[in-house]
This record gives C-alpha cells, structure tokens and sequence, in this order.
C-alpha cells in the first residue's frame, strides 16, 4: 500500500469513517453471536473492543497529546499572570540561548585578544618523537604544536599536557 | 538474547499466525475467521473477540491486510479481510518464528511421573 493511499485511508481526517465501520463491524458481529447462541458476553466489554482498536489505530498518543494540550491551555486561561512569567521566562532564556550559541564558541581569556589560540604543551614528548611526530626543533621539546587549538590531531589525548594560557 | 519487546511480540504473533492461516484459505470477516479458529481446533483455541479486532484492524494498518465491504449473508453488508502479498510475506516469517518457539519448547526436558 503507497503512502499516500495509507494516509488517505488511515489518516485523522479518515477516523469519523473508521469509528462508524467500526461501530458496524462490531453490530454484525453481535448480530451473528444472537444467532447463534444469544449470548452477548462472547464478545466482552464493547467499549473496550472499540478502545483497544482505536489503539491499534495508533491515535491514542495523538488524542493524549492533545488532552495535554487542551489541559495547558486551560491552566493558562486560568491563571494568566502566572503564565505569564513562565513563559517569559522561557523566552528570555530561549533568546539568549540563541544569541550565544554558536557552534564554534570562543572562550575570553583575560588579557588575550579574541582571536588567541592556545599552545599545546605534551606531558611526555618522548613518546610523541617515538611515534614518529616531531616536535618544532626551535622549540624546547615539550610543546606539542603552536597555533593548533586541538591537540588530538598530533597527538593521543592521553599525552597532552593541556594549554597553557600563562604562555 | 531476546528483548522483552520481541518476546512480547512472539505472544501476539501467535494470534497474528492464526489469523493469517485463515485467511489463506480466502477473504473473510470477522465472525468467520474467529470460528474458523475456534472449528478447526476443536474449540481447543477460542479466539477472545476483543482480542480479534484489534489484532485485524492492526494487521490491516501494517498492509498484511485489506478488507472491503460486501453484501454477504442475509443482504448484511460485512468487512471481509483479504491477505494481502506483504501479509503472504508475514505469514512465512511468523511460521519460522513458531517453529523456532516450538523447537525450542521440546528441547527443555520433561519429566512427568504418571
């Protein structure tokens, strides 16, 4: 079955045909059982029939989220200087959430410019060399790499020494 | 190691299986099928009707099957049930299954003292 004709058969604008096809279903289905035996209980609690199909219809999440909803609603209505400032709240905070995230963020170190990019220092450059990466010859031997903010390129994160911003 | 969703759906799967054999047999409604089930077994298994429409209309929504109405007995118009080829499908998958829980059931010994 295409999902457009899934849709157009099983989508919410289709559920007022489904509950009458339902309620039909479920008359003929009585019908027969008076025929036979003219015992009802056979098909047990029809509600619960008729609630354990719509589950299977999988609109019980839908009609709990709009029960939500429609509750959330009415606590705003009803309390709405309350409301109020919870929402603002959220808001508020949303906004500079949103002003400040970025997804390169940068960090402000005081007396540095912006821009600044720390140095990487090793806690072991021995087994930095032995692994065939060699550090900057005019350096002392234990930076890892200036200019580079990520250490794990050049090295295991387990041998850096961290940055150094008293550089 | 099975998970308790699969274990869950190994029980409904049951029914599912039942529903499925019937229908191979060609398109009915619900009534049908539930005697179906409930002749060819001997009323050893008597399918619980709130468990039937549910179990219908789920399958029906997953495409294992169709259903239309039609005029059957006494002028009543009935929802008759059809295996659809993705329900065929379903049908060899949930027989493998059976056969697997039913292999497994007679590997765990017995031993009952008459």
């Amino acid at each position: 079955m295409s999902i457009w004709k899934r849709l157009k058969e099983f989508g919410p604008w289709s559920r007022a045909r489904l509950e009458r096809d339902l309620e039909r279903e479920i008359q003929n289905h009585l019908a027969y059982e008076a025929q036979e035996s003219a015992d009802r209980r056979a098909l047990g609690n029809i509600p619960l029939v008729k609630e354990d199909v719509r589950e299977a219809w999988g609109w019980a999440r839908l009609d709990q989220f709009a029960r939500d909803i429609h509750f959330g609603w009415r606590q705003v209505r009803r309390n709405p200087s309350f409301s109020a400032i919870a929402i603002g709240t959220f808001l508020v905070i949303s906004l500079f959430v949103f002003i400040g995230g970025s997804k390169n963020p940068k960090r402000y170190r005081p007396g540095r410019p912006f821009h600044f990019t720390p140095v990487w220092f090793l806690s072991a450059p021995e087994q930095q060399s032995r692994a065939g990466l060699t550090a900057p010859v005019h350096s002392t031997g234990r930076e890892l790499q200036a200019g580079s903010a990520r250490p794990g390129r050049a090295a295991r994160p387990a041998e850096t020494g961290g940055a150094s911003d008293r550089w | 190691m099975k998970t308790s969703r699969e274990k869950l759906d190994l029980l409904r799967g049951t029914l599912d299986l039942l529903i499925l054999r019937t229908l191979l047999l060609g398109p009915a409604h619900g009534h049908q099928i539930a005697k179906y089930i409930q002749r060819s077994t001997d009323d050893v298994l008597q399918v619980e009707h709130g468990s039937l429409y549910p179990a219908l209309h789920r399958m029906e929504r997953k495409g294992w099957l169709a259903s239309k109405w039609e005029s059957g007995e006494a002028r009543r118009e009935l929802k008759y049930y059809r295996l659809t080829a993705r329900g065929k499908k379903q049908l060899v998958a949930e027989e493998s299954k059976w056969e697997q829980v039913v292999s497994a059931i007679a590997r765990v010994p017995a031993q009952v003292e008459s």
